[in-house]
């Protein structure tokens, strides 16, 4: 039983793996800044995750501001994860007329798209801005730090979505949205 | 008003990203009707995502991800083979109890079926299971996932009808091994029909040796699930500790996690939470656009001036969601149409616990059905079956999973029961 066992997980793996792991067995790593640091700030935010799970059980005294922490962490990953999601095209989609219209005209409705994602992205990386000044005069709850350190970290990550939003528009606007057309349902996969 | 929704389903249709479409509507509502300064928007966008409880969901979809890279899958499905292969239609049982192991530790269906159910597609293959029923009775066992706790979708559901998540997770149980039982009636059904007998004699040495090799693996849904029902870990603290065990196993027991697969992992998980995320902050500003304009009120009026019985209201709205789930992504259409639905059934005196796993239970059938349905693009790209020959294969197993979505929605202690006995 065991020596089939290990047979039937290297056929499983080489099998299972493209679809959840990597597109190949050999995990292909592309280098991009922002994947570093929401590599980073995703640790950091399993981390303290874990320091306020210990400090709780073990030491009897949650730190306050790990949670408070956690919660900003979350909202900056949401953000500058967000700028991996807009490099990539993966953003979930309802993508049923894409599916079905005939390629020319999906092409036409993949410009359109891809403009009103550049705009609200804009606009968003304009409100950023506008909030993080604003923010100024408020402190956090538990820290006394300003809240402008918050909405800069999603400033940030709406810049990196707009900047990845550009190139993305400016690479499919070269080939008349030839490529994006052929790659329609390739969005991440939650459910 | 109607420009707000006019513009919102246009958005959708045409295929914008569903963030972007939901946030864009806004944008016309506080712009143009409401004439509140637009970086609220983002503020409340951001407002959306800032809760503790949603923490558990990169956690969850991190566990779920080392879990199928190391190599505990395989595991599970030798265990599940030991300990009812000996059944008749025995590898369409293995494939529901792998699946209900399985949804112990992973809040997804896709992490199921691209996971687990790429073994166990491959194995009913080589023991000359017909394509379409290895196909069907794996897409539907993947749908127990996340009714089973852990589940992403509930985690949402929660933090958007302000409701328990560990009630939630508990009151899954029940419904989802109800899921596995009228799954494997419709296997000996359909084995007795086809002739089918069983795969494995049934020996204790058998069982004894896969289960020693499962222990670790198995830890997994105890820790989790225990920890959560005796109060141990907040939901959040448990999708921790399940992405520990899951490293502890991958990196240094069965050694099968390299550092690019670890970074690998890490980053595939940041993007999907930041697709799900986004939608979640999205729909909570669209949730605020539609409360404030009353127009969940109006849509709460306008359901109870048809009826008022808690029962049919239940109805009514499981076929809408049915239709929805028929072409929106499950996480998407809990944050868009909780904030909608929630006050009706308040109203009607639905426990908010069993309505959320009911929705659950009915997106994920929505998984099962055409034209969009994850789970069937999965698994036509896993058997290498043309799509609409999988949807045929898929749909005689909707009906266990309709009866099932019919007896949770009448008889409210299939879900309620667990939950009160744990949480008094």
């Amino acid at each position: 039983m065991s020596g089939g066992n290990s047979a039937d997980r290297r056929k499983g793996d080489a099998v299972g793996a493209p679809l959840i792991v990597a597109s190949d067995q050999e995990v292909v790593i592309e280098h991009y800044p922002e994947d570093w640091l929401a590599f980073a700030l995703f640790w950091a935010l399993a981390f303290i995750v874990f320091l306020q799970f210990y400090t709780r059980y073990i030491l009897n005294d949650s730190l306050a501001w790990t949670e408070e922490i956690a919660r900003y962490g979350l909202m900056w990953i949401t953000f500058i994860g967000g700028g991996i999601v807009v490099r990539k095209q993966a953003n979930i989609a309802v993508e049923v007329l894409l599916h079905f219209a005939p390629p020319h005209i999906a092409r036409v409705l993949l410009a359109v798209v891809d403009i009103i994602k550049l705009g609200f992205i804009a606009l968003l990386a304009y409100f950023s801005v506008t909030i993080t000044d604003r923010m100024g005069m408020q402190t956090m709850t538990v820290i006394d730090w300003s809240m402008s350190y918050v909405y800069g970290g999603i400033a940030f990550g709406c810049f990196v979505m707009l900047a990845r939003q550009i190139q993305c528009f400016w690479r499919n606007a070269r080939d008349g949205w030839r490529r994006a057309s052929e790659t329609i349902g390739s969005g991440v996969v939650v459910d | 008003m109607t420009a707000l929704f006019v513009a919102f389903f246009v958005l959708l249709a045409v295929g914008v990203p569903i963030f972007i479409a939901l946030g864009v509507s806004s944008l016309v509502y506080t712009h143009f009707v409401a004439g509140i300064p637009d970086f609220v928007v983002l503020h409340r966008m951001a407002g959306g995502v800032d809760s503790f409880p949603l923490l558990a969901v990169p956690f969850f979809i991190l566990a779920g991800n080392l879990m199928n890279s190391a190599g505990i899958t395989n595991r599970i499905f030798a265990f599940a083979t030991a300990a009812v292969g000996w059944l008749r239609g025995g590898l369409g049982h293995v494939n529901v109890v792998g699946s209900v192991i399985f949804a112990g530790m992973s809040g997804t269906a896709v992490a199921d079926a691209g996971g687990l159910g790429t073994i166990e597609i491959k194995a009913m293959r080589d023991h000359g299971y017909p394509a379409d029923f290895s196909v069907g009775i794996t897409a539907a066992s993947s749908t127990i996932g996340p009714i089973i706790p852990p589940s992403l979708p509930m985690v949402v559901f929660g933090v958007m009808a302000n409701a328990s998540i560990g009630q939630l997770f508990a009151a899954g149980f029940v419904p989802g091994l109800l899921m596995a039982l009228s799954l494997m009636i419709y296997t000996t059904w359909y084995a007795r029909r086809h002739g089918i007998g069983s795969d494995q004699a049934f020996r204790w040495r058998v069982l004894g040796h896969s289960l020693i090799a499962a222990v670790p693996a198995l830890l997994t849904p105890a820790i989790i699930i225990g920890g959560m029902t005796f109060g141990w870990f907040t939901p959040t603290e448990a999708a921790i500790a399940a992405c520990v065990w899951a490293l502890i196993l991958g990196a240094l027991l069965y050694r099968t996690l390299t550092f690019r697969h670890f970074y690998k992992i890490t980053l595939d998980t940041i993007e999907t939470t930041a697709a799900v995320l986004l939608i979640v902050g999205a729909a909570s500003l669209f949730g605020w656009v539609l409360t404030t304009t009353q127009v969940t009120e109006k849509f709460s009026v306008l359901l109870l001036s048809i009826t008022d019985n808690p029962l049919l209201i239940l109805l009514i709205i499981n076929v809408l969601l049915l239709v929805v789930g028929c072409f929106m992504e499950t996480i998407a259409a809990i944050s868009i149409l909780v904030p909608v639905l929630m006050p009706v059934v308040l109203k009607v005196g639905i426990d908010p616990v069993q309505f959320g796993v009911i929705m659950v239970l009915n997106l994920m059938i929505g998984l099962l059905t055409p034209p969009v349905g994850m789970v069937l693009f999965i698994l036509s790209r896993v058997a290498n079956m043309p799509f609409d020959r999988t949807v045929r294969a898929v749909s005689p197993f909707l009906i266990p999973l309709l009866i099932v979505l019919l007896l949770i929605s009448v008889i409210p202690e299939l879900t309620l029961a667990v939950p009160k006995y744990f949480y008094r």
